[in-house]
């Protein structure tokens, strides 16, 4: 070696130790992985809400490998209450003898009792915006009841409760059901000022879990308004073309007949320019397949087909107007995606509505929403029928 | 410590091409998308990159041109031929504080900005030191070595950038990007000049293309080097809005490390890739930091002659690592950032200016010297 080069080894040695990034060095083992987060309102004093925030943070030992599950419980829920989430978290972890990790958080649970307190929603979702360790793809739910009994429900098949409801969320066979929200989407409308939905989930027993609906905030005054549910929910999906595989049941000619909806979309209009009358037509496209019929008709014939395909049509109407009445009517309140059709499609008439469209002067009320529906049966199913009755 | 000889110690003219997307890309390839949706509407900031860009590459061209016609002779000869010995001077001494600025700049904002992402409990001066220690290594080597640590870095850049636009096409809302052309001229006129700041690094040109074997080819060639920029700006852009929208995106501090946190990769097995990322992003900043602190040291030698080489690269990391600990939160990063752009891109342009006029009237006398 080189004479000269042996002052310098040992500041060469220092700076392999102090270089190699040791410094915040956390062993995996000294992590608690945080995986949901649940927030309920403790109490109400008045001018402070006091939360009450439950962290499920996951067990390792309990949950095993997949040759291998482990034995016990494989998660831990801790409860503490505080002024803010950020707070609370740190005085959580004064119970925790881990270094709480946040990466792997995916799911927050909000009651629907605090979010029906104005801004609550925005005020509790920033620190999860604002936390560079956070995900935007965090998906938020409102639970029915408490937040934190969602997160004690135990199915036989899944360990972490928390699993077990960001998977429901994405196994949606049901039309009454949305599209996972995640705290991205959720800063984007409250940035933009719009009303949002949020799927509401309430559990039915000590192992299940029931994605009830969808549940509607309001951008002014910005809380929960109300909950959609059957009917209103089914028409909303349709309306917005998001109604996902799903089924909707009517009568045809008397027998009872269930369609399953294979395709679905939708398209608006605004047929004039008046904004304290605007008249949208809103045509809704669907394809569907028979899954359970009752009766005898034999739909391999053409004119037979047009029979369910009518029935089909007029009971998705139906249960689109039940939506339009109770969105535009009631509540007052667009989640119904006009306002998303009017920015791109009528920006200036948009700009010009907009602090008003469905609060204040409230056009979106004032509003005339006209629904056609095209239904299309692409299969019958395998079979034509399974009796004779009625021949 | 005896630097590494290369075989060949000359600059093609595909170097420059490669140089000038290394250094144009540095921090603004985080926070353009942010900066650009706070005064452009949804995705209308296309416009105002495609334009800033055509100036930009446009002046690159005019750089090079001017430059090229003065081969193997410094900034320094063929300014004071043109432009009389004290104005020369002067302007080299502002080349080389404003290569030192550029590097403090980037030692600073990678130092906050890793620390907030990567490294949460080690110091910040310690981050800066070490890389700042990296790129006082690579600057006191053989200067054909940064061409190809260039080569080296930017596919990588361009490389991993493409896979996360890739990744990103499944987050991608068209609702976002609609309606187009709803923005007022002011807008445009703000987005162009905020992206045209984002096109630093011509200021270069002036003290590498001397050193270029090929001459000829390069004012085409390094016109086409910031092309390649200007795509991969529009491209971030573009993807930034369709996956936030243009509210989120202007709230977004950073929105490329954004973008790579909310991608998931398909299969699910690999998540959490924008550490990954960042490591690749640092290294579009160290070459910035690099070459521009190369810049510095290349016009102190030409001013300073009797100086050795090495003497003026230690010379100057100590002054570099102060002033990059100056600016104390990202606020202040900004702010620096903000005085920066605006030098950066006004002095080449009032370089090339009276270069151009001079050599107009005083004709191609000098040429071939």
């Amino acid at each position: 070696m080189d004479n000269k080069m042996l002052p310098i080894m040992p500041l060469l040695i220092f700076f392999l130790v102090t270089l190699s990034g040791c410094w915040d060095e956390v062993q995996i083992e000294e992590r608690a992985f945080l995986s949901a987060v649940a927030i309920d309102l403790a109490e109400d004093d008045g001018g402070k809400a006091i939360l009450e925030l439950t962290e499920q943070i996951i067990v390792p030992a309990g949950l095993g490998t997949i040759t291998e599950p482990g034995g016990g419980k494989a998660y831990r829920n801790i409860s503490r209450t505080g002024e803010g989430i950020f707070e609370t978290n740190r005085d959580i972890s004064r119970q925790e003898n881990r270094k709480m990790d946040v990466e792997h958080l995916d799911l927050v649970i909000i009651s629907k009792e605090l979010a029906e307190q104005e801004d609550m929603l925005a005020n509790v979702l920033d620190v999860f915006v604002r936390q560079e360790y956070m995900r935007r793809g965090i998906f938020i739910v409102v639970a029915d009841n408490k937040a934190k009994t969602l997160l004690n429900v135990e199915p036989e098949h899944v360990k972490i409760p928390a699993e077990y409801i960001t998977e429901i969320m994405e196994n949606a066979e049901s039309v009454a059901t949305m599209k996972p929200i995640q705290i991205g989407d959720v800063q984007e409308k409250l940035l933009i000022n719009r009303s949002f939905t949020v799927p509401l989930l309430t559990e039915v027993a000590d192992n299940s879990i029931y994605y009830q609906g969808i549940a509607v905030i309001a951008e002014k005054p910005n809380k929960l308004v109300d909950t959609l549910t059957g009917a209103d929910a089914k028409g909303r999906q349709f309306i917005t073309g998001g109604a996902q595989d799903g089924s909707v049941t009517t009568e045809v000619e008397g027998e009872q007949a269930t369609f399953e909806i294979t395709g679905s979309s939708s398209d608006y209009k605004l047929l004039n320019r008046d904004k304290n009358a605007l008249e949208f037509q809103v045509d809704i496209s669907l394809t569907a397949a028979i899954r359970e019929y009752f009766g005898t008709v034999d739909f391999y014939k053409e004119e037979n087909l047009k029979i369910f395909e009518q029935a089909f049509e007029k009971e998705v109407k139906k249960l689109s107007e039940i939506a339009v009445r109770k969105m535009k009517d009631e509540l007052q309140v667009d989640v119904l995606d006009f306002d998303k059709y009017l920015r791109i499609h009528h920006n200036k008439l948009w700009n010009e509505i907009k602090q008003d469209w469905d609060h204040g002067e409230n056009y979106f009320s004032e509003s005339k929403i006209t629904i056609n529906v095209k239904g299309t049966i692409t299969q019958p199913g395998t079979s034509v029928r399974v009796n004779s009755r009625g021949d | 410590m005896s630097p590494f000889k290369y075989a060949d110690e000359s600059i093609q003219s595909q170097d420059i091409m490669i140089a000038i997307p290394s250094v144009a890309i540095a921090v603004s390839i985080l926070d353009l998308p942010g900066i650009l949706a706070k005064s452009v509407r949804f995705a209308d900031g296309w416009i105002a990159i495609i334009i800033a860009g055509i100036l930009a590459v446009s002046l690159t061209w005019f750089v090079a041109k001017i430059v090229s016609k003065f081969p193997n002779q410094s900034f320094l000869s063929y300014s004071s031929s043109l432009l009389s010995k004290p104005v020369a001077y002067l302007l080299t001494l502002l080349f080389a504080i404003q290569g030192m600025m550029i590097a403090a700049y980037e030692v600073s904002s990678i130092s906050i900005i890793s620390k907030q992402y990567l490294f949460d409990t080690t110091p910040v001066e310690v981050i800066g030191l070490s890389f700042l220690l990296i790129v006082v290594y690579s600057v006191s080597g053989s200067r054909v070595g940064l061409f190809r640590l260039n080569a080296m870095f930017l596919p990588l850049i361009f490389l991993v950038t493409g896979l996360l636009i890739i990744f990103a096409i499944g987050f991608m809302k068209l609702d976002n990007v609609l309606p187009v052309f709803t923005t007022g001229i002011n807008g445009y006129v703000k987005g162009t000049i905020d992206s045209a700041l984002a096109y630093a690094g011509i200021g270069i040109l002036f003290f590498y293309i001397p050193l270029v074997k090929d001459i000829n080819k390069v004012p085409g060639r390094a016109a086409f080097g910031m092309s390649w920029v200007v795509l991969l700006y529009l491209l971030i852009y573009l993807v930034c809005i369709a996956v936030f929208g243009q509210a989120t995106t202007e709230v977004i501090r950073l929105p490329l490390i954004e973008l790579a946190k909310s991608i998931k990769i398909p299969g699910g097995f690999f998540e959490r890739m924008e550490s990954l990322f960042f490591v690749i992003w640092i290294t579009s900043i160290f070459t910035t930091a690099m070459m521009t602190y190369d810049v510095a040291v290349m016009a102190l030698q030409s001013i300073l002659p009797k100086l050795k080489k090495h003497t003026i690269v230690f010379g100057l990391s100590p002054l570099i690592y102060f002033i990059s600990t100056l600016p104390n939160n990202f606020l202040e990063n900004v702010k620096f950032e903000e005085y920066l752009a605006y030098t950066t891109s006004i002095l080449p342009v009032f370089v090339v200016i009276p270069l151009w006029i001079m050599y107009g009237i005083k004709g191609g006398k000098n040429r071939g010297q």
